[in-house]
């Protein structure tokens, strides 16, 4: 039966996010990016929400929420700050890893961890030149030893993390398979940090991988197909809370701006502008949700992923374009920093970057 | 079947034309592009800007010498002028603000008399002074009619008094037109500009340069007018004993007029950095094919090939928007259609690269991340493309398009 109605929780959980948004995470938001590292006090509300590292009760955490919940969540936080957001999300994104698929072992190592601390840093390293897509890292059972060798980009707290999951494929079968990669770790190469066109308080870096570790540092495989699938709906669903944000700035802004003897908003120009963005931002949400509802109901993996696809293709052109509409809502204040258009411009182009498939769309000139 | 002898259309440039616009761009990639990431992080020119436009093996137009005149082709010269723009901002845009006259002259042509023609735009032209153009205020920017800033007679001098805000060159202009209301109560009617040589007293710039997404290096300033006194011949239509006979137009139509013949140069200078965009990303996915699949490899290769016609299909309206003009023909559509379609179709082109790139295709080793928020501005400056689609529609329907 169709039910696109959120449940008790799920409403308290949104209401709660927005809140913390609002009240936390947007006045942060210039700090966080004049430093390029996610404000403090940010990043404990952030951890401490439970929504963002991921940690099954027996681990000292929260237990974890449903997918549905987790991207409702997300999206909410984003609304408040994307920068601070996605980081945090990225980070905790590993503990879920291990929550899932992690031994004994692997997950008494993250209870000690500490990994709603202030300090702690997780990394899920997926995304390669070619997205999510064509996975060309290779993670190589041989006996006692796993090798995983390959390249990714886009990896948050490269330099520091303290828990690194590693995803590649057997070359021997072609199945996704999962690595733990200790900090520190020989044979793990972080290039130095140019610096992207924005978001640069994730810290994300490209890293090269040829090492070798005991085979108890793989993860467990079975489901890993849905865990990543989760992963990447992190990026959605930031994606889609930032454009919700940017339309609402431009709809404030277009009410009071006046030109030729009215506020802009009463323009066509302007007014078609902000209900596309408002359109499609709905569209991606749904889609958002969609794809979600397939993950927590365990469906085919090539389902999911076929939904997951769709979702961030769609997410993250809504994203640049709204973002870009904002701008041009705001006109000559747009381009300026003093305004924070700018900043989710550029986050949303960085993003819409990171997990792109050339299959997922085609390029479409102005008119 | 035979051909029409008679028929002599073609899109293609004069040989001498075609020449100059490709030694720009070779000199633009060799010497431009290697400054590009350090003025936009440096946001300021190189202390050796001098010295790096000399190393130019044709002539920039440069108004800083008299000695630098740009060649005149037989392709005219506002077509001339987008073979100009394309090519020399291919390398990167950064030096642009150092290669142009500003845009405060056109106002002149639009609005002067032929003694204030011969004044100001003759030595914009002969590359003699640098003018800017102030209009933007900060309650107002496509609605002109708003002007704040006001200029009042007092004998033989208009007083302004007022600010403006985001005057590219503003900071390093000679001159400065000043769009200032002479009589609040008349609106857009009211509006006259002035000619403010920028050693005027009660004339500052008390911002140079704004923080922004993109152009870091170009001066986008602010200026204020404090008792700021001129010749009452410094309005434009006037002469020193009050208004001559040439000019009947409004100061707001002519802000407009004037805009709208730069419109295909901002155009062209997207249209340049899209195409580098374009050829890096293409030589970037050339060396990773062995990577791709053959459906990504195809889908790329496919993307790549609309982004090439849309960029030729942009270059086809500027042409037609630089060609009337040079024959007198003037049109409003063509300048307008050219500037509604560049530049949203240049910020998606550059997105498209790195996207094809992957998130490395944003990093700050490359230049595509600067490029991105470089273009961003040729939508908003010298009329966004909403504007440019009024223009459009009241050229089909008239001015019961809104």
């Amino acid at each position: 039966m169709l039910n696109l109605a959120l449940d008790g929780d799920q409403q308290d959980v949104v209401e709660m996010t927005r809140d913390l948004g609002a009240a936390v995470l947007s006045p942060a938001a210039a700090a966080t990016e004049r430093g390029g590292a996610v404000d403090p006090a940010a990043w404990q509300a952030l951890c401490g929400s439970g929504l963002t590292v991921l940690l099954s009760e027996d681990l000292g955490g929260d237990g974890i929420p449903s997918t549905v919940t987790q991207m409702t969540a997300l999206e909410q936080l984003a609304h408040g700050d994307p920068q601070a957001t996605i980081a945090a999300a990225w980070s905790g994104s590993a503990a879920l890893f291990v929550s899932e698929h992690g031994s004994a072992m692997q997950r008494a190592a993250l209870r000690d961890a500490a990994v709603t601390g202030p300090s702690h840093r997780g990394a899920v390293a997926l995304y390669e030149s070619a997205g999510s897509h064509e996975i060309a890292t290779t993670v190589e059972t041989d006996g006692a030893r796993v090798r995983v060798r390959g390249r990714k980009v886009a990896v948050p707290f490269a330099e520091r993390a303290d828990t690194m999951i590693v995803l590649g494929r057997d070359p021997s079968n072609h199945e996704l398979r999962a690595v733990v990669v200790p900090p520190g770790q020989e044979g793990m190469t972080v290039r130095p940090r140019a610096g992207s066109l924005g978001l640069d308080a994730t810290e994300q870096a490209v890293v090269d991988f040829d090492l070798e570790l005991p085979v108890e540092h793989l993860l467990a495989h079975e489901g890993l197909g849905l865990t990543v699938a989760r992963h990447r709906l992190i990026l959605a669903a930031v994606q889609t809370g930032m454009a919700q944000r940017a339309l609402e700035y431009a709809g404030d802004y277009a009410s009071q701006r006046i030109a030729f003897g009215k506020p802009i908003a009463s323009f066509q120009g302007i007014s078609f502008l902000i209900a596309e963005a408002f359109a499609r931002t709905e569209q991606a949400r749904l889609e958002i949700l969609d794809a979600a509802s397939l993950v927590d109901d365990g469906a085919p993996e090539d389902q999911v992923t076929a939904a997951v696809d769709a979702a961030v293709s769609y997410a993250s052109e809504n994203a640049a374009e709204t973002t870009r509409n904002a701008v041009q809502v705001l006109g000559g204040h747009g381009f300026m920093t003093e305004y924070p258009v700018e900043n989710w411009y550029r986050i949303a182009a960085f993003l819409s970057t990171v997990d792109f498939d050339p299959l997922a769309s085609a390029f479409q000139p102005a008119f | 079947m035979s051909t029409t002898a008679d028929s002599t259309a073609t899109f293609e440039l004069s040989p001498e034309l075609e020449k100059y616009g490709r030694q720009l761009r070779e000199w633009s990639v060799a010497e431009l592009r290697p400054r590009a990431r350090t003025a936009d992080t440096e946001k300021k020119n190189p202390d050796d800007w001098d010295a790096i436009l000399n190393t130019c093996p044709v002539p920039l137009g440069r108004p800083d010498r008299d000695d630098d005149e740009r060649p005149k082709f037989e392709d005219g010269y506002w077509v001339s002028q987008l073979v100009f723009y394309e090519n020399v901002c291919y390398g990167d845009l950064w030096a642009l603000p150092l290669l142009s006259p500003g845009i405060g002259h056109l106002v002149v042509a639009e609005m002067g008399t032929a003694a204030q023609m011969e004044t100001w735009y003759a030595s914009a032209m002969r590359g003699e002074s640098v003018s800017g153009f102030a209009l933007t205020e900060p309650h107002f920017g496509s609605d002109t009619s708003q002007v704040a800033t006001t200029a009042v007679r007092d004998g033989d001098e208009w007083v302004l008094n007022g600010s403006k805000i985001y005057c590219t060159n503003g900071a390093r202009a000679d001159w400065v037109t000043a769009f200032a209301t002479t009589d609040k109560t008349l609106g857009g009617k009211g509006i006259a500009c002035f000619v403010v040589p920028t050693d005027t007293p009660g004339f500052s710039v008390p911002k140079p340069n704004e923080s922004k997404l993109g152009i870091r290096n170009w001066m986008t300033s602010e200026l204020l007018f404090d008792d700021c006194r001129v010749p009452l011949g410094n309005r434009l239509g006037w002469d020193a004993t009050g208004p001559a006979d040439t000019s009947q137009m409004s100061g707001q139509h002519g802000a407009l007029a004037a805009l709208s013949n730069n419109r295909p140069n901002m155009s062209a200078m997207v249209i340049g950095i899209a195409q580098a965009a374009l050829d890096l990303t293409s030589d970037l996915l050339a060396e990773r094919r062995s990577d791709m699949s053959t459906r990504r490899w195809d889908a790329a290769s496919n993307d790549i090939a609309r982004m090439n016609a849309a960029l030729d299909r942009s270059r086809r309206i500027n042409f037609k928007a630089g060609f009337v003009i040079d024959h007198g023909a003037k049109n409003r559509y063509s300048p307008a259609i050219a500037k509604a379609f560049a530049p949203q179709t240049c910020d998606r082109i550059i997105r498209r690269c790195m996207q094809l790139l992957g998130a490395e295709g944003a990093s700050k080793d490359l230049l595509l991340e600067k490029w991105y928020r470089d273009c961003k501005i040729a939508d908003i400056f010298e009329g966004s493309s909403q504007v440019q689609r009024i223009i459009v529609a009241r050229e089909v329907v008239g001015r019961i398009a809104g």
